[in-house]
């Protein structure tokens, strides 16, 4: 009873729809395969129904096939409600046909299932070398700054390397460099530096660059390679000073290696700057309070710099009275060392795949 | 340069803790590289137990033969009982003790002690003990004036601190003890004291009688000075020496050497000291080597000399390489008894120079090498003088042999107030300025606007106005700037399309799996052979290194791939089995001309990558494809899609290649690079196993054809129709070869035609082969219809028949 009770109560009787209905066996129909299709639990029972409802031999069929013959007076009643009982049924029909679809093909998901937590298939993803993944973060900083980025060769001129950055023949500065010679004037790069010097003998002030690029010394231990990557800066202005220099190292240094970094300059000495410095960043390791990496210090070495020589100026002509500028040159190696925690120079250069894939 | 606290008080009063001092030189630009204790350590605690000795009675050990007990008196009411082991203890000496509670160096505790059944209360101290020397024979015996009790500190440095700094190359007057001084007294405001006169015993006899000196080589020697010192006895130097000579990481030798270094370390101007009766003919000249030349080294060392080496010789041979080490035959021996003492002054060019043709450095050449102050070398002779008379007894003979082209006098430059802020970007007072260049040691004058500033000759680095800017600055303290930035001029800034492209092609190739690598730019030349290249190819001939570390590393390389296949090798050997690398960097290529000119090889950019192993990780679900030459060809048409180029492929014979799975790349007919398997000749030689696949790109080419902007087309309102032709065709013909004819007779609406499948077999029959072509018909005016398309089709197939013998595959 109480079954009955809940179907009667789910089947929607449209009284609008069936009004004026007075045969009592389409109003039966009706109701009966309402409550029928409702009931119908699967796509099979569902066919049963359409045909036993909706089929050739079904009541509604017969009855609408039998109009022709029926009286006068009933025809209009058959046939106007006999139809809309047919549609009904027919929606009806539809409606469950999609539901009892979506349940199933919800059943079936329920079993396809896999084990999530195998691993996925391979789309093969590589590494930029560490070296070239900072090169990027510095150049990245200084274009943000406003500065180019130029290249020069590495093999180079002795006059680009070192006569044009106030290295004469007989400057004890010459022999810092353990220099790889191709003949009496031609080298390997000592430095990024040379670059400076070409790109002020092609342009003109106001100028704002890096150079980043391979440079070789010979020299070869545990804290040396004998190729390494150096970035070179210039800027060359009206009016540039100390001051522009140690502000810019700051960004660079704030943005390479956080924002609570610290520099400070020590006086140095440079061929081809004057004053020269040297520049600390705060040490990230213990925060400049001395530890380990830092000697006890506070303070890593990160960079050399310095403001243009007038002697450079000299060699490219540029009028040190009307212009200044400032340059400086680091270690890719080093920056990257030591923003990464790097122990061991060498490990950049052996390309083992369990170093690179790290980073 | 090794400095001890001691050593510098001489010159100037040092207030700040040892620490803070060196952090103080190194923000003033002398970097300290190490401070460390010398001695006990320095506390009145410790102190107090150094005392002075008298040995009043010694006995042997009753059950040690060599021990000896002993009755010492430190000034007590009753002496102490001392168990000493040293062999050269007596009574009657006056020695140095250290007492129970005090700390030896190193950090050893001295107690009270049972020897072999003796109390000891104290120890005896030999030189080594103090570190004074670096191995003693027996205990030090003190001089007989010293009275019990005394702390031993009034006499002897017992606790010292030493400065280890890193002179920079354009102050060699720091490389001195007394240089050294006048930097912390200008850095620490206080009085700098010049060295008393020195006072020495001299004879009758004039200097010209024993000694004569020729200069023909003035321009490598622009000073030389001698002094001759007769009736000396040479013999060891007395302890402070020994322990200011030990302290300065030098050797003690006799008292005639000894006194050398210390004026060289006090001063910073070597001295050579002769034994005179080994100077053949009484003459020294300081000539120019004679080519073929020899000399044995004090090193021990036979050195062949070149014409442009000066030498100290006399009559008949060279003595001294001048001003880098003198011969084993002219050095002073114990038997010496007259000296000539040498102080010059060579150009330092000409010492850099020999230096490195003979890979010889010492304590003298370093200095020399930097450019010395020739008005250093009075001062030098002077204070030698004094001590040597004073240490080894004798007498100078009058005068000095003082041979110079011209005398050095302080010079004058002027520094403007207002250039110094435009430099430095801060306001620094006149008075300031003043000030500091007076704590250096210049003379300062005011002239309104500007300084006049007298420069000391041994300040030989300050020569031009913006040397006194960075003087000023220096002292001023860099900490005191503030940070500003530089006027940028507006729009400036960023990477060139080039540069962005190499990042782009980097990114594609990590992007597939690829890690890239940094290889070293030289490369061993056997490599090169490896690759099977013939000698007379371009890529066999690199640019060589005239000194290389090794020659290993001894060209310059022509291209990637060995630097590549050597890499791939090393992590083979590493259990590695998917190496998938590549490269970005140059090449060099000495044929070539340069962009830059000045006859430099021409550098070129170039990507390179070696695939070797499955193409994919392994997986559990599916089995990876190995690295072939698709796949090398894969990645090649992927790096060139990124950069908007379209490029051809031809066969290739490039000798390091398999000949049949290896194609060059071809941009608007021009090689750009190449793919393909590498011969197996190749990985064995570079111990690899088959089926690597490689390829190199010359990205300079591509990143300049590459298109700059891509414009729009619409590519949506008429769409595009794809159409698929399946072709038999001889097995030999190539796919591209089909394309370019198909490309040729389809028609402006024929857009793109791809292979899509390839079969062989059966179905074909033998030597033919089939390829499915997917052909992209697009109008950009109209939507094609059904009827177009096979209009166009059924017009393609007879020109392909004709042409390449292609049939409709039914």
């Amino acid at each position: 009873m109480s079954e009955w009770c809940s179907k009667e109560a789910t089947i929607p009787v449209d009284n609008h729809i069936l009004q004026g209905l007075t045969r009592p066996d389409l109003k039966e129909i009706y109701e009966r395969g309402l409550r029928d299709l409702e009931s119908a639990r699967t796509l099979a029972e569902l066919e049963d129904l359409r045909v036993r409802y909706l089929g050739r031999k079904a009541e509604l069929t017969n009855l609408l096939r039998s109009i022709p013959e029926l009286p006068a007076s009933e025809r209009p009643e058959v046939g106007r409600f006999g139809n809309l009982v047919k549609r009904e049924l027919e929606q009806a029909l539809e409606s469950a046909r999609k539901d009892l679809e979506q349940a199933e093909l919800v059943k079936g998901l329920e079993k396809d299932r896999v084990d999530v937590t195998l691993p996925g298939r391979p789309w093969p993803l590589g590494h930029l070398h560490l070296i070239e993944q900072t090169r990027r973060e510095i150049e990245d900083i200084y274009v943000g700054m406003g500065y180019d980025v130029v290249q020069g060769p590495e093999i180079e001129t002795d006059y680009h390397n070192f006569e044009a950055l106030n290295h004469p023949e007989d400057h004890p500065a010459r022999s810092l460099h353990d220099t790889f010679f191709v003949d009496e004037t031609i080298l390997l790069r000592t430095h990024t530096s040379p670059v400076q010097v070409r790109v002020m003998e092609q342009q003109s002030p106001p100028l704002y660059l890096i150079a980043p690029g391979k440079t070789y010394r010979r020299d070869s231990d545990a804290t040396h390679t004998p190729m390494f990557h150096q970035v070179e800066g210039l800027v060359v202005d009206r009016g540039v000073t100390l001051a522009d220099l140690k502000g810019t190292l700051d960004t660079f240094a704030k943005k390479m290696f956080g924002e609570e970094r610290q520099i400070r300059l020590r006086p140095h000495y440079f061929p081809f700057t004057e004053p020269s410095v040297e520049v600390d960043v705060s040490c990230m390791a213990c925060n400049g309070q001395g530890c380990r990496l830092c000697k006890r210090s506070g303070w890593l070495e990160i960079l050399g710099a310095g403001m243009v020589d007038p002697n450079v100026f000299g060699f490219v002509g540029i009028d040190p009275e009307e212009y200044s500028g400032f340059a400086f040159g680091m270690g890719v190696e080093r920056i990257a060392m030591l923003k990464y925690g790097v122990n061991d120079l060498r490990l950049f250069y052996e390309n083992d795949l369990r170093f690179l894939r790290q980073f | 340069m090794k400095a001890p606290l001691s050593w510098l008080r001489d010159y100037v009063d040092i207030a700040l803790p040892p620490e803070e001092l060196a952090s103080r030189l190194a923000l003033t630009g002398t970097e300290v590289e190490r401070v460390e204790p010398l001695g006990a350590p320095e506390d009145d605690a410790v102190q107090k137990h150094f005392v002075v000795g008298k040995v009043v009675e010694r006995e042997k050990h009753p059950d040690a033969d060599k021990l000896s007990v002993c009755r010492v008196d430190v000034g007590e009411e009753a002496p102490r009982t001392i168990v000493c082991g040293a062999p050269n203890v007596a009574a009657g000496q006056t020695v140095a003790v250290v007492l129970p509670g005090a700390v030896l160096a190193g950090g050893m505790k001295i107690g009270e002690a049972k020897l072999r059944g003796v109390r000891s209360s104290g120890m005896i101290l030999s030189a080594a003990e103090l570190g004074f020397e670096a191995k003693s024979e027996g205990i030090m015996v003190l001089p007989e004036e010293w009275q019990a009790g005394e702390p031993l500190g009034e006499h002897l440095p017992v606790s010292d601190w030493l400065l280890d700094v890193e002179v920079t190359p354009n102050r060699p007057d720091c490389l001195s003890i007394k240089g050294l001084a006048r930097e912390i007294a200008a850095i620490t405001e206080q009085p700098f004291a010049e060295e008393q006169d020195f006072g020495f015993p001299v004879s009758e006899r004039p200097v010209e009688e024993d000694i004569s000196i020729e200069v023909p080589a003035p321009d490598l020697c622009p000073r030389y000075a001698a002094r001759v010192i007769r009736g000396v006895t040479v013999g060891p130097s007395p302890l402070w020496l020994k322990a200011r000579i030990t302290a300065a990481g030098m050797r003690p030798v006799n008292n005639v050497v000894d006194v050398t270094n210390y004026v060289m370390w006090s001063l910073g101007q070597p001295l050579h000291a002769f034994d005179l009766a080994s100077v053949a003919g009484g003459k020294i000249i300081v000539r120019r080597a004679r080519p073929g030349e020899g000399i044995r080294t004090l090193d021990g060392t036979q050195r062949t000399l070149t014409d442009d080496m000066l030498v100290i010789a006399d009559a008949e041979k060279p003595s001294v390489i001048a001003g880098i080490m003198g011969s084993i035959d002219s050095e002073v021996t114990d038997n010496t008894t007259d000296i000539l003492l040498e102080a010059a002054n060579f150009a330092r060019f000409s010492i850099l120079k020999t230096e490195s043709a003979l890979s010889l450095r010492s304590e003298s050449s370093t200095r020399f090498e930097k450019g010395l102050d020739p008005n250093l070398i009075p001062p030098a002779l002077d204070m030698a003088c004094a001590l040597l008379t004073e240490l080894a007894g004798g007498e100078v003979s009058r005068g000095t042999v003082d041979i110079q082209a011209g005398p050095v006098e302080p010079w004058q430059l002027e520094l403007r107030v207002a250039r110094v802020s435009q430099i430095l970007g801060i306001e620094v007072t006149k008075a300031e300025m003043a000030d500091i260049l007076r704590r250096l040691g210049c003379e300062v004058e005011d002239a309104g606007d500007r300084l006049r500033v007298t420069v000391p000759t041994f300040r030989l680095d300050l020569e031009r106005e913006i040397d006194l800017v960075e003087e000023v600055v220096r002292i001023y303290g860099l900490e005191r700037l503030p940070a500003t930035q530089p006027c940028r001029p507006s729009g400036g800034g960023g990477l060139t399309e080039g540069q962005r492209k190499v990042r782009r092609v980097e990114d594609l190739l990590a992007g597939a799996g690829l890690t890239q690598a940094v290889v070293y730019s030289f490369v061993d030349p056997v490599w090169l052979a490896a690759l099977r290249l013939p000698p007379e190819s371009p890529q066999a001939k690199p640019v060589a290194i005239r000194n290389p570390l090794s020659v290993e590393q001894s060209v310059m390389r022509t291209m990637l791939l060995p630097g590549l296949l050597a890499t791939a090798a090393r992590n083979r050997a590493m259990r590695e089995e998917r190496i998938h690398l590549f490269e970005v960097g140059r090449t060099f290529h000495p044929e070539q001309p340069s962009e830059f000119g000045g006859g430099l090889p021409r550098e070129v950019n170039r990507l390179g990558f070696v695939l070797s192993g499955p193409v994919a990780e392994e997986h559990w679900e599916e089995e990876s494809r190995p690295s072939d030459f698709y796949a090398g060809k894969g990645l090649v048409e992927r790096v060139l899609q990124g950069l908007g180029v379209t490029a051809g492929y031809g066969r290739t014979d490039k000798p390091f290649l398999h000949p049949g799975k290896a194609a060059q790349v071809l941009v608007d007919g021009e090689e750009a690079g190449w793919v393909g398997e590498v011969h197996p000749l190749v990985l064995q030689a570079f111990d690899l196993p088959e089926g690597l696949v490689a390829a190199e790109l010359d990205l300079d080419a591509l990143c300049a054809k590459g298109s700059a902007l891509t414009v729009f087309e619409d590519l949506i309102t008429y769409p595009a129709v794809e159409q698929d032709l399946a072709l038999v065709v001889d097995q030999n013909l190539q796919a591209d070869r089909v394309l370019r004819v198909v490309a040729e007779a389809g028609g402006p609406l024929l857009r793109e035609a791809r292979v899509f499948d390839v079969y062989e077999g059966p179905q074909v029959g033998t030597g033919r082969r089939s390829l499915a072509l997917r052909l992209t018909f697009r109008s950009s005016e109209r939507t094609l219809s059904e009827e177009e398309i096979n209009r166009l089709r059924s017009e393609l197939l007879p020109v392909l028949r004709e042409r390449l013998g292609a049939e409709l595959r039914s």
